[in-house]
C-alpha cells in the first residue's frame, strides 16, 4: 500500500475518532434537530406548538425537552 | 461503452461535479450569512434560499455526480476498484452524499420555521447555522477533486491481480 494511502487512512481514522468523541461528549444526539437549542418547557416559545404538525391538536402543549423546529407537542 | 456515450457520460459527470462544488460554495455564503446576521428578515430569506439550493441544486447534482462517476470509472481503463485514488474518491463521495441527504432534512426543518409567518424573531434568531457540515462538505469535495486531477499511483490488491491476469 502506498505511503499516501496510509497517511490518508491515518487522517481519516483521526477525524472519525474526533467526530465520535464529539458525539459522545455531546450526548450522542446527531439527528436532524440536533442543531436546535434544547429548552425546558418554560423556555419553549409559544410558536413551537403552532407549527403545522401540531395545529391539529388545539390544546397541544410543549413536552420537555422542547426543541424547535422539531415539534414535540402532544395533546394534553 | 462506446466512445460517444462514454464522452457524453464524462461531460455530464464533469458538469455535475463542478456544479455540486459551486452550489456548495453558494450555500456556504448563505450559511455564513445566517451565522453572522441578526436581522430576522435576512435570516428568513437565507434559510428559505438554503433549502431551495439544497433541494433543487445540490442534491440532484450530488446524485448525478455519484452515478455518472461510477459509470465513467467502471467503463474506463482506471476501473472502479483497481486504483486507490478511485476507491477513496468513491468512498468520500458516498459519505458526502449520505451526510448531505441527512442534512437536507435538517435544512428542510429550519426552512419550515423560517417560512412560517407565526415564527417570532426570537425563533428565527434561535435557529442554528449548518456551517460545520457545509465547510466539511466543501473540504471533502476539494479533496476528491485533487485526487481526480493528480491520480496518485497505487494499485489495490484487486488491481494487481487484474494486471497479472491481463495478457502482455
Amino acid at each position: 500500500m502506498p505511503a499516501w494511502v496510509k497517511a490518508f487512512f491515518a487522517i481519516g481514522i483521526l477525524l472519525a475518532l474526533t467526530v465520535a468523541a464529539v458525539l459522545l461528549l455531546g450526548g450522542g444526539d446527531h439527528g436532524p434537530g440536533r442543531h436546535t437549542p434544547a429548552q425546558t418547557c418554560d423556555d419553549c416559545p409559544r410558536t413551537a406548538c403552532q407549527w403545522p404538525a401540531c395545529t391539529a391538536a388545539p390544546d397541544a402543549h410543549c413536552e420537555a425537552p422542547c426543541r424547535a423546529p422539531v415539534c414535540l407537542c402532544e395533546a394534553s | 461503452m462506446r466512445g460517444g456515450t462514454r464522452k457524453l457520460t464524462l461531460a455530464i459527470h464533469i458538469a455535475a461535479s463542478v456544479g455540486w462544488l459551486g452550489a456548495v460554495a453558494a450555500y456556504l455564503a448563505l450559511d455564513v450569512t445566517v451565522a453572522t446576521n441578526q436581522e430576522p428578515q435576512t435570516l428568513r430569506a437565507a434559510y428559505i434560499a438554503m433549502h431551495a439550493i439544497t433541494t433543487w441544486v445540490i442534491v440532484p447534482l450530488a446524485l448525478a455526480a455519484l452515478v455518472t462517476g461510477v459509470v465513467v470509472s467502471a467503463a474506463s481503463k482506471w476501473g472502479l476498484w483497481r486504483h486507490y485514488w478511485v476507491v477513496i474518491s468513491l468512498v468520500l463521495t458516498v459519505v458526502a452524499v449520505v451526510v448531505l441527504l441527512v442534512e437536507a432534512r435538517t435544512i428542510s426543518d429550519l426552512a419550515a420555521v423560517a417560512a412560517d409567518p407565526a415564527s417570532s424573531d426570537d425563533d428565527l434568531l434561535a435557529l442554528p447555522s449548518t456551517l460545520v457540515h457545509s465547510v466539511g462538505g466543501l473540504v471533502v469535495l476539494l479533496v476528491v477533486l485533487v485526487l481526480n486531477v493528480f491520480k496518485p499511483r497505487g494499485l489495490t490488491r484487486y488491481g494487481w491481480r487484474r494486471r497479472q491476469s491481463e495478457p502482455a
